[in-house]
C-alpha cells in the first residue's frame, strides 16, 4: 500500500494515498467560532468549504500545528483537511510490518523507509474510518501520550 | 434480474405507489364528499382509481411482490363493483376502500423495509459528492404525465452549492477585470458568463422547489379519520396547493400541519346537530390554502367551526397564574401556542392535552417559521403558518465582529441601532444602553461572546478614524440582547452552506457560505448566540 507521509509538529503520521485528494500550500484558514481547539478552522478549495483539523490534538499530542500546508482527505463523513509542518511524501508500507499504535484512531505505526528519511523513524498510520466516519462525531481530543518517534 | 437491481427497483415502486395511493386516498373522500351530499358519484372519478389500482397491480408483479399485487387485484374487484353501479357508493364502501389502501400500504412497506440495505455504492452519505466527471447512479426515468428524473438529495445540494460558487466566482473575476483592466470582447463575453451563471444559481434553486399540495392527500386523509372518529361530518377543501415552497421546508411543516388540521376537526368543528342548529350546513370545511408572500410561503389551516373559547383561554391562562386583564382578544387568540393550554374545554383522544399547539410553535422554530391565529365565534378558525420559502438561501443582516463577517437571520434582527455609548465611555465595556423605545437592554461584544479575537473595536474606539461600533439587538422571541458590532455591511440574502457532518455541534454557528471576495461568512444560530451571551 502506497501512503502519505505527513510531518506533523515533530511527529509523523501517515494515510492511505488513495484517500488523499490533494495537498494545498499555506491554505487561507478561516477561524471557526465556538470551535474546540482541534478544529484550526475551515478553508476552501474551489468554492468547496473543508474544517481543517490539528491531528496533533485530534490525537492528543499535544502542541499545535501551524498549518503551512493541508492534506485534503476524502473521508467517510466528508472531506476533511489535516494540518502539515512540512511538505509530505510518499511511503511504501508493508502491511506485516505495522506495529500497534498507542494513540486512538490509528491503524497502527510503520518503520519509515522512504525517500529522504532514516529507518529508525516510524509513522503512524491513521485510521480515517474511526477518525472520520460518519455518524455520531467521535471527534473528541484523544488522551494516549507518546508520539512514535 | 439482479438481487440489488431487484431492491432498487422494489424501492422505486413504493416511491411511485406511495404517490398513487395518496391519490386513491383523495378520490375515495370525493367519492364520501358527493355521496353525502346526494350527488351521484362521477364515473370519472371511479375510472381513474380503476387505472391507479391496475398500475399498482401491475407494478407489484414486475418487482415479484405477489402478496401487493393480490392486494391490488382485490381493489381492483372493489372498483369494477362500483363501476358497474354507482349508486352502491355508500360510507361503508368508502371505509373498506380507505381500510383497503391501507393494507396496501403496510404490505409495500413491509416488503421494502424488509429489503437489505441500499449498497454502499448507492447511497450518499452526508457532505459526500460524487466526483465530477462520474455519473454515480444514473438517473431513473419514471413513467407518468411529465418526464421525471429522480436525484439523490445531497447530489442537488451538491449544485445548489456549485452554482452559488460559480455565482460568486464569476463576481471575483469581475474584480480582478476591474483591477487589471480588459478589452471590450472580454468584458462583453465575461457579462455573457455572469448572466447564465445567475440564471444557473436561480434554477438549481427552483429544482428543489415542490408544490404545497403534495403534502395534501396525507393531511386530508387525516382529517377524514379524525372526523370519523369523533363523529362529525367533514369537507375538504384545497385552494392555492400549487405554491412552491423547498422540499426540506414542506417535509418539516408536515407534523406542524398534522397538528392542526386534527385540531380543527376536533376542536374547531361542531357536531353535525350542533351545526343544523346554528343554520350551518352538517358538514363542516376543514381547508388548506397556500400562497406566495415574497421570501416566504404562508400555509394555512382553516375551519368554518365555532371559533375559539376565548373566555375558556382567558380562564386556563389565568389558572395558571397569567394576567390577561389587560390582552385584546387577538393576543389572549394567542396565548393559545403557549405551553399548556388548549383550544378546547375538554380532553379528547385526538388532542385538547394542552400539548399540540406549543408543540407546533416549537417545531416552526428550526425553519425560522411562525404561526398566527384568527378566529371569530360561530364563524370559524385559521391558523397562518409563515415559512421562508427556501432555507438554502436566507436574508441575513451582515455585521463584522471578531475581525470576520459574520451573518445574523433577519428574522432574530430586532433592531440595529446607531452607535450611542455616552460620551467618553468605552463602547465595548459598556454593558447596557438604552434602546430606541427607552428599554435598558444588555450589551455584549459579538466577536467576544463568539470566542475570536478581541474585537478591534475595543482596542480604542474613541481614537479618530477607529470604526464607531453598531448594536445589533438579537431575539428568539422571548429573549433579547444587544451585541456590539464593528460595522454593519447590509441586509442580505446568503446562500446558505451547512458545517461539514465531521464537526461537533456548534451551539451559536449554523453554517457558512462564501462572499464574492473569496472570504467565509458566518451564519450564526440566535438562540445559541443568546445563550453564549448568558441572555
Amino acid at each position: 500500500m502506497r501512503a502519505l507521509l505527513l510531518p506533523v509538529d515533530g511527529a509523523l503520521l501517515a494515510v492511505p494515498l488513495l484517500a488523499t485528494r490533494e495537498v494545498v500550500t499555506a491554505p487561507t484558514v478561516t477561524p471557526l467560532a465556538t470551535a474546540p481547539a482541534f478544529v484550526l478552522g475551515l478553508f476552501t478549495v474551489r468554492g468547496e468549504i473543508i474544517p481543517l483539523f490539528d491531528a496533533a490534538q485530534l490525537l492528543g499530542l499535544g502542541g499545535w500545528t501551524p498549518a503551512r500546508y493541508a492534506a485534503v482527505l476524502d473521508c467517510p463523513g466528508g472531506a476533511a483537511g489535516l494540518a502539515l509542518t512540512a511538505a509530505p511524501s510518499i511511503l511504501q508500507v508493508d502491511p506485516e510490518q505495522l506495529a500497534p499504535s498507542p494513540l486512538a484512531g490509528a491503524s497502527g505505526t510503520v518503520p519509515v523507509t522512504g525517500p529522504g528519511r532514516v529507518e529508525d523513524l516510524v509513522a503512524t498510520l491513521l485510521d480515517l474510518d474511526a477518525l472520520f466516519g460518519p455518524g455520531d462525531l467521535r471527534l473528541e481530543p484523544a488522551t494516549a501520550a507518546g508520539a512514535g518517534p | 434480474m439482479a438481487a440489488g437491481h431487484e431492491e432498487r427497483f422494489r424501492r422505486l415502486y413504493a416511491e411511485e405507489a406511495a404517490a398513487r395511493l395518496s391519490r386513491l386516498g383523495l378520490a375515495v373522500m370525493d367519492l364520501e364528499a358527493q355521496q353525502r351530499t346526494g350527488r351521484p358519484a362521477t364515473a370519472g372519478v371511479v375510472d381513474a382509481m380503476f387505472r391507479d389500482a391496475h398500475s399498482l397491480k401491475g407494478g407489484a408483479a414486475m418487482v415479484g411482490l405477489p402478496e401487493v399485487a393480490q392486494a391490488a387485484h382485490a381493489l381492483e374487484d372493489m372498483l369494477e363493483a362500483l363501476r358497474g353501479d354507482l349508486a352502491a357508493v355508500s360510507p361503508e364502501a368508502t371505509d373498506a376502500l380507505l381500510e383497503a389502501l391501507d393494507g396496501l400500504r403496510a404490505l409495500i412497506d413491509d416488503a421494502v423495509d424488509s429489503a437489505p440495505a441500499p449498497a454502499a455504492e448507492e447511497r450518499d452519505p452526508p457532505g459526500h459528492e460524487p466526483p465530477a466527471g462520474t455519473a454515480g447512479d444514473p438517473p431513473v426515468p419514471l413513467g407518468g404525465d411529465q418526464d421525471v428524473v429522480r436525484l439523490p438529495r445531497a447530489r442537488l445540494d451538491a449544485l445548489t452549492r456549485l452554482a452559488s460558487a460559480s455565482a460568486s466566482a464569476s463576481l471575483r473575476v469581475r474584480q480582478a477585470l476591474d483591477h487589471h483592466g480588459g478589452d471590450e470582447l472580454l468584458l462583453g463575453e465575461f457579462r455573457q458568463l455572469t448572466l447564465v451563471l445567475e440564471e444557473l444559481r436561480e434554477q438549481t434553486l427552483r429544482a428543489r422547489l415542490v408544490p404545497v399540495a403534495s403534502l395534501a392527500p396525507p393531511l386530508a386523509r387525516a382529517a377524514h379519520d379524525a372526523a370519523r372518529r369523533v363523529g362529525k361530518q367533514m369537507r375538504w377543501e384545497e385552494h392555492g396547493t400549487d405554491a412552491q415552497v423547498d422540499r426540506s421546508v414542506l417535509e418539516r411543516l408536515a407534523d406542524p400541519l398534522l397538528h392542526l388540521v386534527r385540531n380543527a376537526v376536533d376542536h374547531g368543528l361542531e357536531t353535525p346537530e350542533e351545526r343544523v342548529a346554528g343554520g350551518k350546513d352538517p358538514a363542516g370545511v376543514v381547508r388548506l390554502a397556500a400562497r406566495r408572500r415574497g421570501s416566504e410561503v404562508v400555509v394555512a389551516v382553516s375551519d368554518d367551526g365555532r371559533g375559539i373559547d376565548l373566555d375558556g383561554v382567558r380562564a386556563q391562562a389565568q389558572a395558571r397564574g397569567r394576567d390577561t386583564s389587560g390582552l385584546t382578544d387577538a393576543e389572549v387568540g394567542g396565548l393559545v401556542f403557549s405551553s399548556g393550554l388548549s383550544t378546547a374545554g375538554s380532553i379528547t383522544e385526538l388532542s385538547g392535552r394542552g400539548v399540540g399547539l406549543d408543540i407546533v410553535v416549537a417545531a416552526l422554530r428550526p425553519l425560522r417559521g411562525r404561526v398566527e391565529v384568527w378566529s371569530e365565534p360561530g364563524r370559524g378558525t385559521e391558523f397562518r403558518v409563515a415559512v421562508p420559502l427556501t432555507l438554502a438561501v436566507l436574508p441575513c443582516l451582515v455585521v463584522h465582529a471578531g475581525g470576520q463577517s459574520q451573518a445574523i437571520p433577519v428574522h432574530a434582527v430586532e433592531a440595529a441601532l446607531p452607535p450611542a455609548p455616552p460620551e467618553g465611555v468605552d463602547p465595548a465595556a459598556c454593558r447596557e444602553v438604552t434602546d430606541v423605545e427607552g428599554r435598558p437592554l444588555r450589551v455584549s461584544s459579538l466577536g467576544e461572546t463568539l470566542g475570536l479575537v478581541r474585537d478591534p473595536a475595543r482596542e480604542d474606539p474613541l481614537l479618530p478614524g477607529a470604526p464607531r461600533p453598531a448594536v445589533v439587538v438579537v431575539t428568539d422571541g422571548t429573549r433579547r440582547h444587544g451585541f456590539w458590532v464593528e460595522r454593519l455591511s447590509g441586509q442580505r440574502d446568503v446562500a446558505l452552506t451547512g458545517l461539514s457532518p465531521l464537526l461537533p455541534r456548534l451551539a451559536a454557528v449554523t453554517g457558512t457560505a462564501l462572499q464574492p471576495d473569496g472570504t467565509l461568512l458566518f451564519v450564526l444560530e440566535p438562540a445559541g448566540l443568546l445563550d453564549r451571551a448568558g441572555a
